[in-house]
């Protein structure tokens, strides 16, 4: 069977997709466990336990349930949210005004960085900007997203009072004072990122190096930053945008984290609180909602490889 | 092979040494496992006994790290929250470690119809973090201990399938694994005997790396209320009652954090420095 490289990653995506459903629903709605008796604790009394069973359609075959809420969100329809009584499809647009801009402007800085840090070791191999940058990525691998918060909101909002400690504005309330209340969050998000990134870049960059192609830029007299813009960097890319893919799944759960010390209203503090209030309807759709945003990154960096190497399209 | 342009003398043999990063990340995680198995026996204060009049101390005047806002000391605390962490990342990593690489190795071996599922399977786990699963866990069994090692172990599993079948693939290719199978060794015999042995090293640098991580996780985790219940001392929790009393006792954040930050550090310098050790030529 020869299908297109594209057609074939999308195929295995939606195939992804699906099973990760399944085993949510499995988990969550099918093994041992009443979800009701769950939300409503031990004390609830038989006829609040039956409604409730209504209400979320336990009273239905597995996979009826199974089906309809699948169907349901495909038409955008994520269920109800048993504590704000409001369509989770709601609450998810509201929070992810806040979690996708945050977790962008995250992967978007931890990127920038870690090519240029990752650059400038491969460019002085060996020296000291090269040792700095190991160190750089060794610290930040070991240092935790939620304490660097912390450490942030110590020196730049209670230290130094140039930013508000927690919270969010709302972006109803002007562009700049909300990118500013992410600002801090974004720093301890990405430096983490940045750090595992660099090693990745300096790795990927310094293996191509090593190719008779950019021997022949040498030997040609092309300067030392023209050969790595045109010839190291894209011929580097590639590894680099796969394990920002990887590394998505780590932003998510750090975005939880983050959002909890800043309290900020996202995506991640909504999945707290629905633990916390044992609201399984929000917390079913809301880790469907995160395994398809890793899946969908994984799959547009995936694409993206593509259309940066050719030599991966010929391939299979 | 591609010849490297000459570096000025650096790939003259030498007489072999341990690699430094080694050294260091043994030296920090023996650190770790003494105080976490001295803090069983001895701490300079009992870690959960509250003191209110002695409560948020600053360090060296109550205890060597002060007091947190119960008067517990927090350098006691700390060590006990040693053998917690170490305990949880240990538990899950060793379960991921033997399930996923038992999978990889059979994937390698198998090839075809195994092969596929069981690295499909792997990935579509890896779209759920630790983090997100131990909320999923710990809304139907509550939080707590197993509720960290399940989810922490779990999201571990296709990281070591893949990793041990990558490795594995390429030992399968190599000259004395076909003359092992042309003397009529079985598949099976010859991915224990052979392949596993060859791929150990690989899979023990994973395991280091892995265990950085799984102390990480674990910190968030309980940073979330979703680890071990109270009173058992933990580092994530010591941060998360740290922020209440951001205003009053800043030193409480610093060192928990620093605790998670050296005892990571250990282990991502081991796995390095075991991997300089395998292949010298990686750095």
């Amino acid at each position: 069977m020869i299908l297109s490289p594209v057609l074939r990653r999308l195929l295995v995506f939606a195939a992804t997709l699906l099973a990760a459903s399944l085993a949510i629903f499995i988990v969550m709605d099918v093994l041992p466990g009443d979800p009701a008796a769950i939300m409503l604790g031990t004390s609830a009394r038989p006829d609040t336990l039956a409604a409730m069973h209504h209400q979320l359609g336990l009273d239905r075959p597995a996979t009826v349930r199974y089906l309809s809420w699948l169907g349901g969100m495909l038409r955008g329809d994520f269920g109800t949210s048993i504590t704000y009584g409001v369509p989770v499809s709601r609450l998810f647009a509201d929070r992810l005004a806040l979690t996708l801009p945050l977790a962008l402007l995250a992967v978007v800085g931890s990127t920038l960085v870690a090519l240029g840090l990752g650059m400038a070791a491969v460019a002085r191999l060996g020296r000291a900007t090269d040792h700095a940058v190991a160190v750089f990525s060794q610290l930040g691998i070991a240092v935790p997203d939620f304490w660097l918060g912390l450490i942030l909101i110590l020196c730049f909002a209670t230290g130094l009072h140039w930013f508000s400690a927690i919270g969010f504005p709302g972006w109803s309330g002007g562009f700049f004072p909300a990118l500013k209340a992410l600002l801090l969050p974004a720093v301890a998000l990405a430096v983490p990122q940045a750090a595992v990134l660099s090693r990745v870049t300096r790795a990927a960059l310094l293996e191509v190096t090593h190719q008779d192609f950019v021997r022949t830029a040498r030997a040609k007299g092309l300067r030392g930053s023209t050969i790595m813009l045109r010839h190291v960097l894209p011929n580097g890319l590639v590894p680099v945008l796969t394990i920002v893919g990887l590394q998505f799944s780590f932003l998510i759960a750090g975005a939880v984290l983050v959002e909890n010390v800043f309290a900020l209203p996202g995506l991640g503090r909504l999945v707290y609180q629905a633990l916390a209030q044992r609201d399984l309807v929000v917390i079913r759709s809301v880790t469907m909602l995160f395994a398809a945003f890793v899946m969908l990154v994984n799959l547009a960096v995936d694409l993206a490889g593509l259309l940066l190497d050719p030599r991966l399209r010929a391939a299979r | 092979m591609n010849v490297a342009a000459p570096t000025g003398g650096r790939d003259v043999p030498r007489r072999r040494r341990w690699p430094p990063r080694l050294i260091a990340g043994s030296a920090i995680i023996a650190i770790g496992i003494v105080t976490a198995l001295l803090s069983l026996a001895w701490t300079p204060e009992p870690p959960i006994q509250i003191r209110i009049a002695l409560r948020l101390k600053p360090p060296l005047v109550a205890g060597l790290l002060g007091t947190d806002a119960l008067g517990r000391d927090v350098l006691s605390l700390l060590m006990l929250g040693a053998w917690n962490s170490l305990t949880i990342a240990f538990s899950a990593i060793l379960l991921g470690c033997l399930f996923g690489t038992a999978l990889g190795l059979l994937a390698a071996a198998r090839r075809g119809w195994l092969d596929e599922p069981i690295m499909r399977v792997g990935d579509v786990i890896f779209a759920f973090p630790a983090l997100i699963s131990a909320i999923v866990i710990g809304a139907l069994i509550g939080p707590g201990r197993l509720t960290a090692i399940l989810a922490i172990g779990i999201f571990s599993m296709p990281v070591f399938a893949r990793v041990a079948r990558n490795a594995a693939l390429q030992i399968w290719a190599q000259g004395y694994v076909l003359a092992a199978l042309a003397l009529g060794r079985s598949r099976g015999g010859v991915a224990l005997g052979h392949v596993l042995p060859n791929i150990a090293g690989t899979v023990a640098v994973q395991l280091s790396i892995q265990l950085g991580l799984a102390i990480l996780v674990e910190a968030g985790l309980s940073f979330l209320g979703l680890g071990l219940p109270p009173p058992a001392p933990s580092w994530g929790r010591m941060l998360a009652d740290a922020q209440t009393y951001f205003g009053q006792a800043p030193w409480l954040a610093l060192a928990p954090g620093g605790a998670i930050a050296f005892a990571v550090l250990g282990f991502t310098l081991l796995g390095d420095g075991l991997r300089d050790l395998l292949d010298p030529r990686s750095r």
